[in-house]
């Protein structure tokens, strides 16, 4: 009962940073938030028992990818106009609402689910589709080949 | 134990509310941090379904694997596309983005 009510109010949290995403003025505070909707899945991940998961989250998205967009974007000085934002909140009210019905279909209440750990089954997964991995590896590495030939032709231009 | 439908609604309503981002908002950038809002909702759904099943598939540990790596590139992409736009004098618009040149 106490997990499901701190996966409640971290879930809350989670959804009122995503909202701040798209009602920020500017693009460093609307990174910020979604920096909070980073630690709170790593905090639900942690309250379902994953804590290796939870790590990992913290260290990747939090730690790397919200540090690089916010290095990147902080001298961002223009504020965007927010005039879509009764039209966001609408569309938002009505889609949620939509999807979360949907989601008490699957009505899980009096089954005993097992726990399984994430550390002992990612070995396996790694020696069973390492070729899968490989790929993944390769297709970070050559985003960020591209990436830094286009910062080298540009990023002068701008500083 | 966490009550799973729960958990399942927190990441279907993130979806919800990044794509009303995406179908509301102009700037590129945010919609590309719309777009890793429903990754973040992916993953959120697909740790809940691991957890929370009676046998352990390692097959979605490569479903989690790719999504981080999906997401990582995005960002990096992201980042890349801010320096050109900025550096190129172009608006951040995506109706008044009507070509990309090198």
């Amino acid at each position: 009962m106490l997990d499901t009510l701190a996966a409640v109010a971290i879930g809350l949290f989670i959804l009122a940073a995503s909202i701040g995403v798209f009602t920020s003025r500017k693009l460093v505070f609307s990174v910020i938030s979604l920096t909070f909707a980073f630690a709170g899945s790593a905090l639900i991940f942690a309250v379902m028992g994953q804590l290796f998961l939870a790590l990992m989250q913290l260290f990747i998205f939090v730690g790397g990818l919200s540090t690089y967009l916010i290095v990147a974007l902080a001298a961002d000085e223009k504020e965007r106009s927010l005039e879509s934002l009764p039209a966001f909140f609408i569309i938002a009210i009505i889609v949620s609402a939509a999807l979360a019905l949907i989601a008490f279909r699957y009505d899980t209440a009096g089954e005993q689910l097992s726990t399984a750990n994430f550390v002992s089954v990612i070995g396996q997964a790694i020696s069973t589709y390492y070729l899968l991995f490989a790929m993944a590896a390769l297709l970070l590495f050559s985003a960020a080949i591209g990436s830094i030939i286009i910062l080298r032709r540009y990023v002068q231009l701008i500083v | 134990m966490i009550y799973v439908p729960y958990v399942i609604a927190i990441a279907f309503s993130l979806a919800g509310i990044a794509l009303a981002g995406i179908s509301t908002d102009r700037h590129f950038v945010v919609i590309m941090l719309a777009v890793e809002l429903i990754l973040l909702a992916s993953t959120i759904l697909l740790v809940t379904f691991f957890t929370y099943q009676k046998s352990p598939d390692p097959s979605g540990i490569v479903m989690l694997i790719s999504i981080w790596t999906v997401a990582a590139v995005e960002v990096i992409t992201v980042i890349a596309f801010y320096v050109y736009v900025k550096a190129r004098g172009l608006d951040f618009d995506v109706t008044r983005l009507s070509r990309m040149k090198w």
